[in-house]
């Protein structure tokens, strides 16, 4: 009982949530402007942690994560743009439920679907660290590689009219994820000595391009038809109590599955959130009406990602292992000032485990706070005239992607896919299966492998171990589902492909 | 989107996935035991793109009522965006972003519905504010220019 008080009254000090507050609304403001990720975020705040002890620096970093991931979904919502990976699936209902005139109900539904997950993971560090790290543990480059092959196809047979279409786009992002420098040779590969090219291609400038600039040409070319619905009534801001209880199964299957994702090194929460959103598609009595503006879809991905944050920082304090990008600077954070992160920081120092855990739940409340008291002026920006909206959304993207590293590169790979991304979507091809296999190409890659080293080249390592074929099985039983489905529209009356 | 123009998004994606399985073909396979090395993933997925590409083109083929949507408005601001990637090393960021908003605002706003005055402040004042925000509060140095920001 003493370590859990002592970690309580440490986060109630006055500075302590002083610098929680900082973080929340440098978060926020991070995480509103498309192109800055939290990852960057926490890395710029880094040195300024120097300055105090541990578990300040430590709090301040929580509340800048926590920020950062709930602020992408202000974008992701009134333009279209999700202001970082982790908020892709907020716009697939965020936008349109904003053009439906429900930019307040969606925005309040994201804060508060944020904060329910941050705070189930952040129960879950607590609860079950000790038990998830041991169970990660099972997960070995086979599960890896079938977890990434299961997510790929399962979206890449939902997420369009056309099976097909979406498995050409998928594979399309794989192939454009081996671009660069082979991780296990050096061999270089597509890359025609260009020396940006050696690096890859950029997975934020893409996705920028293929969700901002795609976006802002669709409405540019449909700009007579978009007048009426910027400038309607934004009706009420909160989704009410009745729909939120509602939503219960939902919102705890999102919290499992962002915390379990965000568990796995190397996932990441771009992909839990698409898990989450095809969840919520599946479980809906309405799947249909998905894409359209449907609060479930943007309370899902919500959860989900906040949920993340607690299930990385599972692997990151009980193993020093970070499972996302942004647990980088937090663990170095704890290594800059002298604290050892593993399975000893449970057993010798536990008032400091306590005292993060009441802090995620500090940062997770004032960050709800925040971001709630501020959609009124965040919506406001649907006042924009329309014919400004389009020109400004590219601007916004075209800085974004440019700001990454400084170099117009990425800005020119924003521009062309977004210029790609337009003309492939009138087409009829999907554009998440390409995201998504530009994110899990890499991963799907070294995982398979490292495995068929391991197995001296027996492929059939891959079906043999019970956790991988289950997840081999959940891709192709998609796919074959999938097949049935369309062929059954097809007999009724001339479906898809 | 016209028969034609889809059967020339199908025709496309299957030449660059030849390009590609060309390409991929010329990677060096060097790997050790039981590693199937850096060419395989490229030549398998150039493959199955290629198939898919293939399989999509016989079924563009086929007859198929579609709406046409309206797509000239879109080129008009896909070659504005492309005009200002070119202009942002040459005139700065301000300038070129004040410029691009300008322009593509009056051709998007044909019926003039947006007042002279809201179009000057906001195609000038939006590229400062960002500036300032980028360059002086994150310290992101953005394109300077040949005359200055």
């Amino acid at each position: 009982m003493e370590p859990l008080l002592e970690g309580l009254a440490f986060v109630l000090r006055p500075t302590t949530l002083l610098w929680i507050v900082v973080g929340d609304i440098v978060g926020i403001f991070i995480g509103a402007l498309p192109g800055l990720t939290a990852t960057m975020g926490l890395a710029l705040f880094l040195p300024i942690t120097l300055q105090l002890d541990s578990l300040t620096a430590v709090s301040l970093l929580l509340g800048l994560y926590f920020g950062a991931v709930t602020g992408a979904s202000i974008p992701a919502v009134l333009f279209g743009i999700p202001g970082n990976p982790n908020a892709i699936a907020t716009v697939f209902d965020g936008l349109p439920m904003a053009r439906k005139g429900q930019a307040g109900v969606a925005l309040g539904g994201a804060v508060i679907g944020s904060f329910i997950g941050g705070l189930i993971s952040t129960a879950a560090l607590l609860a079950a660290s000790p038990a998830l790290a041991r169970f990660s543990l099972l997960f070995g480059p086979a599960e890896y590689f079938s977890l990434a092959f299961a997510s790929l196809t399962i979206i890449a047979s939902v997420s369009g009219a056309s099976l097909l279409r979406g498995v050409v786009m998928g594979a399309v992002g794989v192939l454009l994820a081996t671009v660069g420098i082979d991780t296990m040779t050096g061999i270089r590969r597509f890359t025609f000595e260009n020396p940006f090219l050696a690096s890859g291609i950029g997975l934020v400038p893409v996705l920028i391009g293929m969700f901002g600039i795609t976006q802002a040409l669709d409405d540019a070319a449909r700009s007579r038809e978009l007048r009426q619905i910027v400038t309607q009534r934004l009706g009420r801001l909160f989704p009410s109590i009745r729909q939120l209880v509602g939503m219960w199964r939902l919102i705890l299957e999102s919290s499992w599955i962002g915390t379990f994702i965000g568990l796995l090194p190397g996932a990441g929460a771009s992909v839990a959130v698409v898990l989450a959103y095809e969840r919520a598609k599946q479980i809906s009595p309405r799947p249909e009406e998905f894409g359209t503006g449907r609060l479930e879809g943007v309370i899902a991905p919500e959860v989900a990602n906040n949920a993340c944050i607690g299930g990385g920082l599972i692997p990151t304090f009980t193993l020093a292992l970070p499972a996302e990008a942004a647990a980088v600077p937090i663990l170095a954070a704890l290594v800059i000032h002298g604290v050892t992160p593993g399975p000893l920081l449970f057993t010798f120092q536990p008032h400091f485990i306590y005292a993060i855990v009441f802090a995620m739940i500090v940062a997770n409340l004032t960050t709800c706070v925040f971001q709630l008291g501020g959609i009124r002026v965040f919506v406001k920006a649907l006042s924009v005239p329309p014919p400004l909206m389009p020109p400004l959304v590219i601007l916004l993207s075209v800085l974004g992607a440019y700001a990454l590293n400084g170099w117009m590169y990425d800005a020119v790979v924003a521009v062309a896919s977004g210029i790609l991304g337009f003309v492939l979507k009138r087409a009829g091809y999907p554009l998440i299966p390409l995201i998504l296999g530009l994110v899990l190409g890499p991963m799907m890659e070294s995982e398979f492998r490292r495995m068929m080293i391991i197995a001296g080249g027996d492929i059939s390592v891959f079906v043999t171990r019970p956790l991988s074929l289950l997840l081999l099985a959940a891709g192709v039983g998609s796919l074959v589902r999938q097949i049935v489905h369309q062929r059954r529209l097809a007999q009724r009356g001339g479906g898809p492909a | 989107m016209t028969r034609a123009s889809r059967l020339a998004v199908a025709a496309s994606i299957a030449a660059f996935a030849l390009l590609a399985l060309a390409l991929a073909g010329q990677i060096s396979s060097r790997h050790v035991k039981g590693d199937p090395g850096p060419r395989a993933l490229p030549v398998a997925m150039a493959a199955i793109v290629l198939a898919g590409a293939a399989a999509a083109l016989i079924d563009e083929v086929r007859p198929r009522s579609a709406a046409a949507e309206p797509w000239q408005q879109a080129a008009g601001v896909g070659a504005g965006t492309v005009a200002l990637l070119l202009l942002l090393p040459v005139a700065g960021f301000v300038a070129s972003c004040a410029l691009f908003l300008m322009m593509m605002s009056l051709y998007l706003d044909s019926r003039r519905q947006i007042h002279p005055a809201t179009r000057l402040l906001v195609s000038v004042g939006v590229p400062v504010a960002l500036w300032w925000i980028f360059s002086r509060l994150l310290d992101v140095a953005l394109p300077r220019g040949l005359v200055g920001p």
